[in-house]
């Protein structure tokens, strides 16, 4: 119970709040731009709303995750958490426009990405924080931050494959990208559900 | 012996060679094609194994690429002979090819070129002196026929202007020139004709009108091709104006701002249980999500997301009458479909066809309006000259409550098989659909609608 009794005071935590704020806001600014105001037009909005919304979280993910490596792991599993608590509350966004869009892929599987993608990015954050931190180079983390997704999709491109880019793998059914995020989201956990040995939930 | 037995092997190797090309592929009238309209295609070969008639029509361009419509037939094996005839639209097109195949080899190939679309509409000479015909008709796209080749089937002769007889060849099919005149193609007798046309001069006597073309019986002295101008009608203009905007409106969307105003309220609610519900913000707020899910989808998702609408057209004139059909389709979700029946499409887009199939992919948010091959029917509602004066009769077994004549008016309603007489009526407007089609049909047509049907009954010839 202290466990979730802490992650709701996460939730509740002022940067937490701004953050959601900032998030909500854009989900709704992407959406008053994306819907059309003529019916002949075709509704496109999901494409939009589903890319912001999985970028965003993507990003929240990675900046969470490469500033929490020095907190105990603990901590680190509340925050993705919260994350994921976001990324569950925002799920009405993709499925108000799913149901005028009529987009090729299942409603399930942009919610799918929505909680894989975003531990697996998390587990890069981390990863990221600690590359930069043993090159001495941990005043470049803010760079470093935008500057991985931007590399990721670059690498994609350079492949042909979408393995890493959130913005081809919601518009599509990938298998590659979703065997590749699960990779790497089991990892993540694996890592972050070991302080179990240590310290009770 | 030898001798003998090379002179059996040669003989045998001609046989087969002979039996090899005993393929026949006629696309069009004598090879003449008509963009932008039926054209009937007949296939007939002998002793053949099971066999499939490929046709690859590209109809794509510079800009857009490639689109390809490709056509399919299948004829089972016969020992004997085989007469396969169809009718294929064929829109203006950069290159057709054709492949008769088995399942082990080709039998037959060939192609048209772009140079061969030509739009311009046939005027088809059942004679033995061609030369003499092209004198007479200037301007015309003139071709040779044959009596017997003629096809009995309406929509083979969308492509057609005029057919002329002259009575130097055989007489051909009445049932293949009543199909002619009822898709709207100009018959015109060169009297004086053998007793062999008697069955045919019959028509005339009856009426000059059927369904939407007329027949003549005329002497080369008193011949006017401008005349024939003016009692002529082009389906093909009046199919058209079937298509409105109504069979194209996609279903009405939620507007942003309500959408915007419960959006916005959700995030706030949800940041408020963030920020004042300590025990509780993760349950309540993914509980409210969920039920702001199952609201929103059902508030905003449109009902139904595939909008079909039938359309038909009935033009009759005398007994007899055109039929033409259609089918909108409005979809927002892609699919694939399989319409039963062959047909002809409002854009151009990537399909195959089939004698009775047409198969396509539907894009997202996309409209799509669908042709049938035109039919021959029973006139239901037709204009009828009488002692008393012009009737109007009704066959169909519904009430026609708005019936108009052009130049007359508005009609009492007109009961399910019965007949009225034609008088003077209000000349208030008519409704958008009827006054689409009447810009294009003569002074004294009727005009009847009900939901999906419009019935149109033409006047006699002017003479």
């Amino acid at each position: 119970m202290n466990f979730l009794k802490d992650l709701n005071q996460r939730l509740a935590k002022n940067d937490f709040m701004q953050i959601s704020l900032v998030f909500f806001g854009l989900l709704i600014a992407t959406l008053a731009f994306t819907w059309p105001a003529n019916k002949e037009i075709a509704n496109n909005s999901y494409f939009s709303v589903a890319q912001v919304r999985l970028m965003s979280l993507l990003l929240l993910a990675l900046s969470f995750g490469s500033v929490e490596l020095k907190n105990p792991r603990r901590q680190k599993l509340i925050v993705l958490l919260a994350i994921l608590t976001l990324s569950l509350t925002s799920i009405v966004f993709e499925v108000a426009t799913y149901a005028v869009s009529f987009p090729n892929i299942p409603l399930y599987w942009s919610i799918l990405l929505g909680l894989i993608d975003p531990i697996a990015y998390f587990g890069f954050g981390l990863v990221l924080a600690r590359v930069l931190g043993f090159l001495r180079l941990s005043s470049l983390l803010p760079l470093a931050i935008p500057a991985l997704p931007v590399g990721l999709i670059f690498i994609d491109i350079y492949l042909g494959i979408p393995l890493f880019n959130p913005l081809t793998a919601v518009g599509h059914l990938s298998l590659p990208h979703l065997f590749l995020m699960t990779v790497f989201a089991t990892l993540s956990l694996v890592y972050l559900l070991n302080f179990r040995k240590t310290t009770p939930l | 012996m030898a001798h003998r037995l090379r002179l059996w092997l040669l003989l045998y190797a001609l046989a087969c060679f002979a039996q090899a090309q005993e393929i026949r592929l006629d696309l069009g009238f004598n090879g003449q094609v008509v963009a932008n309209r039926w054209n009937p295609i007949v296939l007939e070969l002998r002793g053949h194994p099971a066999i499939t008639l490929r046709l690859q029509i590209d109809q794509g361009n510079l800009k857009d690429g490639e689109i390809p419509i490709t056509y399919l037939a299948k004829l089972p094996p016969s020992q004997g002979f085989s007469h396969f005839e169809d009718q294929l639209y064929l829109p203006e097109w950069r290159n057709i090819s054709w492949v008769i195949e088995s399942s082990e080899r080709i039998l037959a190939s060939g192609s048209l070129g772009r140079r061969q679309a030509d739009p311009k509409r046939l005027t088809l000479v059942l004679s033995n002196n061609l030369a003499s015909w092209i004198d007479l008709l200037p301007n015309q796209r003139v071709t040779e026929a044959l009596s017997h080749q003629l096809p009995e089937n309406l929509a083979a002769y969308d492509g057609v202007e005029t057919l002329i007889m002259d009575g130097t060849v055989t007489a051909p099919s009445p049932e293949a020139i009543v199909s002619a005149v009822t898709s709207g193609t100009r018959v015109i007798f060169f009297e004086p004709l053998p007793s062999s046309y008697a069955s045919l001069k019959r028509l005339v006597e009856q009426n000059s009108r059927l369904g939407v073309g007329f027949i003549l019986s005329v002497d080369r002295t008193t011949f006017n091709l401008n005349r024939l101008e003016e009692n002529s009608m082009d389906m093909a203009n009046l199919v058209t104006k079937l298509e409105d905007d109504t069979l194209k409106d996609y279903p009405t969307l939620a507007n942003i701002s309500p959408v915007l105003i419960l959006a916005s309220l959700f995030c706030l609610a949800i940041l408020l249980m963030f920020r004042f519900l300590p025990n509780t913000a993760v349950s309540t707020s993914i509980v409210l999500s969920l039920i702001a899910c199952i609201l929103a989808w059902t508030w905003l998702k449109p009902f139904p997301s595939v909008i079909e609408q039938t359309r038909t057209l009935i033009v009759s004139g005398g007994d007899l009458a055109f039929q033409q059909s259609l089918l909108a389709i409005v979809n927002l979700p892609a699919e694939s479909r399989r319409i039963p029946f062959a047909s002809r499409l409002n854009k151009s887009l990537s399909h195959s066809q089939g004698p009775d199939f047409t198969e396509l992919s539907l894009n997202r948010w996309s409209n799509l309006v669908l042709y049938k091959k035109p039919q021959l029917t029973q006139a239901s509602f037709s204009l009828l000259p009488s002692e008393k004066g012009l009737e109007l009769r009704n066959s169909t077994s519904f009430n026609l409550s708005r019936v108009y004549v052009i130049g007359k008016g508005w009609q009492d309603e007109l009961a399910a098989d019965s007949q009225i007489l034609v008088k003077d009526g209000p000349l208030s407007p008519l409704p958008t659909r009827l006054e689409r089609l009447s810009a294009s049909l003569p002074t004294g047509t009727a005009l009847a609608e009900t939901a999906n049907l419009i019935l149109v009954a033409l006047p006699e010839v002017k003479p």
